[in-house]
């Protein structure tokens, strides 16, 4: 990964992105907070939602096998795969066993955290994503900025020269036309394909339903029109019952796209369709790490809604390709040390004000700015050694200074004498902490506060000691 | 066939390892979680018919469904029939139903439109994909979100409200209810092979600038014929 | 009543005038008010970066000095959500696992203790000026809500107080944050200044120190310290460090 501050400084830099980014989330952020306020009360709504999906991961390990029980005895075949290359080459075996030249794939976050599509490719075999975001990110051999809004980081214009370029669409920067020819591009290839990979929003276990939350169709004409249906996803979306689904389905819309409901909910039975086959590939990838990683755990309540993403600053500022793989924003960052590669675990948790903005939001209450400074800790190990070393030598002596009544007044003084003899020095300190230029560092003050009240305290008083003003 | 059996002695072994893996964690941290409970609505029409219509005309409106609200089910017929004229349809695809057994709805559209052709019960997908109109009954409404709840066993009956680019929806007011929550309570079991969609509005996207567009990949059109008897 | 005010390192350091505020605010509303000049930082900066070992001692520390029956007040949310939740994460037991839970109990937020005793209605200050109260997130997500500031601010006659349409998102500053990535903290800092300067006021009021520091540092390098003064709450109350609304012209 190139350095993060750089890659960081051209997101600043680049107005497209920017104002497509202000555009897009002033928008959803308005949707959310009117959809949410038809609930009686969000945080008891939140807690509703928490309370599922915690037992739901909590009680994996008898889910999962009942969730695969209910499936198999109806025919739906369960596949596990521990990691991203098991679940590829068992999709892929699927794919060669029934010859499959082409095949649909309708948004799962999953499938793109494996590298499924490349790998099918390779396996020769055609992949058409058919949600209309991934569709023109894919067209542009790019990957998806946010994880329910694919191409968020580009302009109307832009998505209209990529589908003029790559695909012959007419050129345009009108959404309304743009969609609609995308849609039309995409008809004769799902009557045409013979494989239908989606994603799965929640897997109940006591029924065996699988849950599929989308908005134009495209999942639903996946499953529909192929004769295999794949659906991947990870073991931790299993939920216990129907009703447990149901409370998910209230504050997922909401806290994504700001709809009370998204315009297609399937609950797929579990005995696959008339002349269908179907298979449920349960992926690990890293997950039952996370179940094990003590207060981590909380990472796998996640229902992938991008409420945290819509609402964090940072991402506001810089989009989602920042963050370097899958899952952006808060919670790619407390996934990351445990799904995300090696390459991106050093760094990821540095793009965090720690506002909390992404907790406030998340609607299965997940404490995600809390999160995010575990997730620093866990990042040491990923980051060279001589900067852990001397970030850590940096706080070391930060301790010291702050560790006793004289050492924090000599370093006072310090900084002051540093300010009227080698002023020069200081600033070359300062603006290497980024504190110089457009953000002028503060200076230290004449007298301490703490010197200042005793000194008050004194004169009123003849003490310094007791009284208003003297030590507890 | 031996790809297949290599297939399930891995996937075994995938199995038995991720299992193992949550099984020592959960033993390591042990029982948590709490209680849930039911989500609760800043409005709650309850059962009363006349607020559960109220709310979901409202929700009807803000989600882009047309809706036609009709005293009964002789005037259904006609209403149908006028509204597939003015879309001048020409192929239907009826979703094979009792109701509309009941209602003779086929026969009662076609004296109506000696013009209308329909898709043969049993005809394949790419059949039903042709078609303008697909006409649907439908399970249950939920008022808080809007919704028309749709079951089916086949795919072809699943393509009825998805590949026309209109749906036409016939429902009774009685079908109203309140919430997800209230349907689910109100029925028992689960037929294993019955696939169940919730439709909340026409197909739509917001992919491209956020800016919203009616009619993707699913119907650009979805108007419900709610019959008062 | 008694309350032992702890003013936080950046603020004893950088702005002494706020912790007078502080001080004088509770003053005002019948406090007593003492400092223990023994208690310096409670060991945020290290833990926010992910090493709470190193923050360990700092707090174990400010546990050991701050084992007193009195309410510690601060006024500075982020240290207050650092000590009644973040301490949770050193493995405190014993004797230092007692010292936290008595401290949690009795550490407070100035705005958030004042509303909570019921010590509002005896503060009676004048402030006439435009003034943008823009939310400290810790202050606004894990300590005291934007409640009780709102009920404090109401004592402050003269003033019209505004929000501007991003008074909720932070301003960028974030302890380690602002300093790994500087560009970014800046942008964020200059779109809140850029929405509240467009209300044309007199001061900015937050309510933690790091934010203060963040804000009108951008002020000052961007050269625009003449349209706004940026000031702890505290400050509204008392006066201290307020420059007047001519200053400079
Ligand atoms: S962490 Fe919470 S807010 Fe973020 S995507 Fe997951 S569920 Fe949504």
């Amino acid at each position: 990964m190139a350095d993060l501050r750089d890659i960081v400084r051209e997101k600043l830099a680049d107005n497209a992105l920017q104002a497509a980014l202000a555009r897009a989330l002033g928008i959803v952020r308005g949707k959310r907070t009117a959809a949410v306020s038809e609930l009686a009360s969000f945080e008891d709504a939140k807690a509703v939602a928490a309370a599922v999906r915690s037992n739901a991961v909590q009680r994996l390990k008898d889910y999962l096998p009942q969730l695969e029980a209910r499936l198999a005895d109806e025919g739906t075949h369960v596949l596990w795969a521990r990691d991203a290359a098991e679940a590829c080459r068992m999709i892929v075996d699927i794919a060669r066993q029934r010859s499959v030249r082409r095949c649909v794939m309708s948004k799962s976050m999953v499938a793109e955290e494996i590298g499924l599509e490349a790998a099918l490719k390779n396996a020769g075999t055609v992949v058409v994503q058919s949600d209309l975001g991934e569709r023109v990110v894919q067209l542009a051999h790019q990957k998806p900025s946010h994880i329910t809004a694919p191409c968020l980081h580009l302009s109307a214009a832009e998505v209209g020269r990529i589908l003029h370029e790559k695909s012959g669409i007419e050129l345009s920067s009108d959404p309304e036309k743009l969609s609609r020819a995308v849609a039309r591009t995409l008809r004769p290839v799902f009557l045409d394909a013979q494989m239908a990979v989606s994603g799965v929003n929640f897997a109940v276990a006591e029924t065996g339903n699988l849950v599929l939350v989308e908005n134009e169709g495209n999942g639903r004409m996946g499953y529909t029109m192929a004769p295999v249906h794949v659906a991947v996803t990870g073991i931790e979306k299993v939920v216990g019952t129907l009703a447990d689904a149901a409370a998910l389905l209230a504050v997922l819309p909401r806290s994504a796209t700001g709809q009370r409901a998204t315009c297609y909910v399937s609950i797929l039975p579990p005995r696959p369709f008339p002349g269908q086959e179907r298979f449920l590939v349960l992926v690990d990838n890293g997950r039952s790490a996370a179940f094990g990683a003590g207060p981590m755990r909380d990472v796998l309540r996640c229902i992938r809604c991008g409420a945290c993403m819509n609402a964090c600053p940072v991402y506001e500022r810089v989009g989602g390709h920042v963050y370097g793989w899958t899952y952006p924003g808060p919670i790619g960052i407390v996934l990351a040390p445990f799904l995300g590669p090696q390459e991106v675990r050093a760094e990821i948790s540095d793009l965090c004000s720690l506002c909390g903005a992404c907790t406030e939001v998340c609607p299965v209450g997940i404490p995600l700015d809390r999160l995010i400074v575990l997730a620093r800790g866990l990042s040491h190990s990923c980051r060279p050694a001589a900067v852990v070393k001397r970030e850590r030598s940096a706080l070391e002596w930060f301790g010291r200074a702050m560790g006793g009544r004289v050492s924090y007044r000599l370093s006072h003084l310090g900084h002051k004498l540093a300010r009227a003899w080698f002023p020069k020095k200081l600033a070359r300190t300062e603006a290497e902490l980024g504190w110089s230029g457009v953000r002028t560092a503060p200076g230290p003050a004449a007298v301490l506060f703490r010197s200042r009240f005793k000194r008050r305290a004194a004169a009123e008083d003849g003490t310094a000691d007791e009284g208003s003003g003297g030590e507890v | 066939m031996t790809a297949d059996r290599g297939r399930q002695r891995r996937t075994g072994e995938a199995r038995e390892e991720i299992l193992g893996r949550l099984e020592t964690a959960y033993r390591a941290a042990g029982e948590g979680g709490g209680p849930a409970g039911r989500i609760a609505y800043a409005l709650e029409p309850g059962r009363d018919p006349e607020m559960l219509l109220a709310v979901a005309r409202e929700r009807f409106e803000s989600q882009e469904i047309g809706y036609h609200i009709l005293p009964g089910f002789q005037s259904l017929v006609d209403s149908v029939a006028n509204h597939l004229y003015s879309r001048q349809a020409r192929l239907v695809a009826l979703q094979p139903c009792g109701l509309f057994d009941r209602l003779d709805l086929r026969h009662g559209l076609a004296r109506r439109l000696p013009d209308l052709r329909f898709v043969d019960a049993g005809s394949g997908l790419t059949d039903v994909a042709r078609a303008d109109v697909g006409i649907t009954a439908c399970e249950a409404v939920i008022a808080q979100t809007g919704t028309i709840v749709l079951s089916a066993t086949k795919r072809e009956e699943l393509g009825v409200s998805l590949l026309g680019g209109v749906h036409f929806c016939i429902a009774t007011v009685d079908q109203l209810t309140a919430d997800l929550d209230s349907w689910l309570a109100g029925r028992p079991g689960w037929a294993p092979d019955e696939a169940t969609v919730l439709i909340s509005g026409p197909s739509r996207t917001a992919d491209i600038e956020k800016t919203v567009v009616i009619g993707v990949h699913g119907p650009w059109k979805l108007s419900l014929f709610l019959v008062k008897e | 009543m008694k309350v032992a005010l702890f003013v936080p390192c950046l603020m004893d350091r950088f702005l002494p005038d706020a912790g007078m505020a502080a001080a004088r605010l509770l003053e005002s509303a019948g406090v007593q008010v003492v400092v223990d000049s023994r208690l310096t930082c409670c060991g945020q900066p290290a833990v926010n970066a992910g090493h709470p070992d190193l923050a360990r001692k700092m707090a174990l520390r400010m546990l050991k000095l701050a084992e007193h029956e009195l309410p510690v007040v601060v006024p500075s949310g982020s240290c207050v959500a650092m000590m009644r939740d973040s301490y949770g994460l050193m493995d405190l037991s014993g004797q230092d696992a007692e010292r936290w839970r008595s401290l949690r109990g009795r550490v407070f937020e100035l705005a958030e203790f004042l509303v909570e005793r019921g010590l509002t209605n005896r503060v009676t200050a004048r402030c006439e000026a435009r003034v943008v109260v823009h939310h400290s997130c810790h202050h606004l997500r894990h300590v005291a809500g934007s409640g009780a500031l709102a009920v404090l601010l109401e004592r402050l006659e003269g003033a019209s107080l505004l929000e501007s349409e991003q008074a909720r998102q932070c301003c960028g500053f974030g302890g380690v944050f602002s300093s790994k990535l500087p560009e970014l903290s800046i942008a964020m800092g200059r779109a809140r200044l850029d929405a509240m300067l467009k209300l044309e006021p007199r001061y900015i009021a937050l309510a933690d120190a790091g934010c203060v520091l963040q804000l009108s540092g951008i002020l000052e390098g961007e050269g625009l310290s003449k349209r706004a003064q940026v000031v702890h709450y505290a400050q509204l109350f008392t006066g201290d460090g307020l420059k007047p609304l001519d200053a400079g012209e």
